[in-house]
């Protein structure tokens, strides 16, 4: 029937969206979430309802939920705080240059050191607080060494590449520097489609580090500045990140 | 200050109790008052064992359609329930009036009977002190 086959493919989209939920979370509670959600689908169709708002107001809804548990999760082990500290300590360096008068002059810019902004503060503040919260977010679905590890390298990678960006440009040329962004969208796109599950996330950072490459040899056939030693550090770190995601994909198969 | 609103979000965030965090309710069951949502879980639960779809329709019948439930609320409440002690699954598995599929039933725990008892006791005692004052539904429509 029509309204089985539709129910069908809701149900096996609610299922992808299910595995978002925190680890234990989802061993719980997965599979009764999914044949709930089916039992209100049918309910719908046996009275001649639609789907497709009982649908996309039932994804709202779990989303809604999948964030608060994975907050929760987050927070419960109080891992977060560390990363508050990291974060002050991080933005505690520039602040005490400024306070002291520390750091080297730059004559282009007219400024006797640091000479950090609110803005400044804020960007660099959220992007660290942000990288450690979604390194503790991999890590709540890591069951290996390897697969923190390779969580860590791949969220440094990032959080390295966005701060040299913003901070004076991988490039000379300023919109070549968006390619880098690319580079970004690559690892995070593909990292969130894997939801961090090993064997995902390998590929993900392998196709990272294809397109970290392609803009290398960009940069260096358009002579758009001397980025190749910074490009060849990153590639690498994206293929060691693949590379350990890879070894806790085998290591979490076999241990399966 | 960020500190504290990040505690005080993680209460929220893990409570079935307004201010009470589900380790410190499975200690010492602190006597109310209940989230709405867990409160309508236990009353459905109260007559029988159920499993989430059957707790959805019986919170939906016995709030008269007034309390509906989606899957995240229903099995995050499920969740901290499960961890405080007040329910757990049961052994049950097929529902012969819907189908064949295994499905998880829950069911009520002493702890969870007692924390229900608790929680009615106290909306009967604020039901009393109200009547006492006289206040009827029309008490306040004057808008004094």
């Amino acid at each position: 029937m029509a309204s089985d086959r539709a129910i069908g493919r809701y149900r096996r989209w609610y299922g992808r969206l299910l595995r978002l939920y925190p680890r234990p979370f989802r061993e719980r509670f997965a599979e009764p979430m999914a044949q709930t959600f089916t039992d209100l689908a049918r309910e719908r169709t046996d009275t001649n309802r639609g789907l497709l708002g009982f649908a996309l107001g039932t994804f709202a809804e779990t989303a809604a939920h999948i964030l608060r548990e994975n907050m929760t999760q987050l927070m419960q082990t109080k891992n977060y705080f560390r990363w508050v500290l990291v974060t002050g300590a991080v933005l505690a360096v520039p602040a005490l240059a400024m306070a002291l008068d520390l750091g080297i002059p730059d004559p282009s810019s007219g400024t006797a050191g640091v000479n950090w902004g609110p803005m400044d503060f804020a960007i660099i503040g959220v992007l660290v607080l942000g990288s450690g919260l979604l390194y503790e977010y991999a890590s709540t679905r890591a069951g290996t060494i390897a697969h923190k590890a390779a969580a860590g390298i791949a969220v440094a990678a990032g959080l390295l590449l966005i701060w040299v960006n913003l901070a004076v440009g991988m490039m000379d040329v300023e919109p070549g520097n968006l390619m880098y962004v690319l580079v970004l969208v690559v690892a995070i796109v593909g990292a969130a489609i894997g939801r961090f599950e090993p064997r995902e996330a390998s590929s993900a950072m392998f196709a990272t580090a294809g397109a970290h490459s392609a803009v290398a040899v960009i940069a260096l056939v358009a002579g758009l500045g001397p980025t190749l030693p910074a490009d060849a550090f990153f590639v690498a770190a994206w293929v060691a990140s693949g590379l350990l995601f890879r070894q806790a994909s085998v290591a979490s198969a076999s241990a399966a | 200050v960020g500190v504290d609103v990040l505690c005080r979000f993680t209460f929220d965030l893990t409570s079935i109790r307004p201010g009470y965090s589900v380790t410190r309710m499975a200690k010492s069951p602190a006597p109310a008052p209940l989230t709405p949502a867990v409160l309508h879980i236990l009353l459905a639960l109260s007559t029988e064992e159920r499993h989430g779809y059957g707790i959805m329709k019986q919170v939906e019948r016995e709030s008269q359609a007034k309390v509906k439930m989606g899957p995240g609320t229903l099995y995050g409440s499920l969740g901290r329930m499960m961890s405080a002690g007040l329910i757990r699954e049961s052994d049950r598995k097929v529902d012969p009036a819907m189908d064949d599929e295994r499905r998880i039933y829950y069911q009520l725990t002493a702890l969870g009977r007692k924390a229900l008892t608790a929680e009615l006791d106290r909306y009967r005692e604020v039901v009393a002190v109200a009547a006492e004052k006289k206040l009827t539904r029309n008490a306040f429509a004057d808008g004094v």
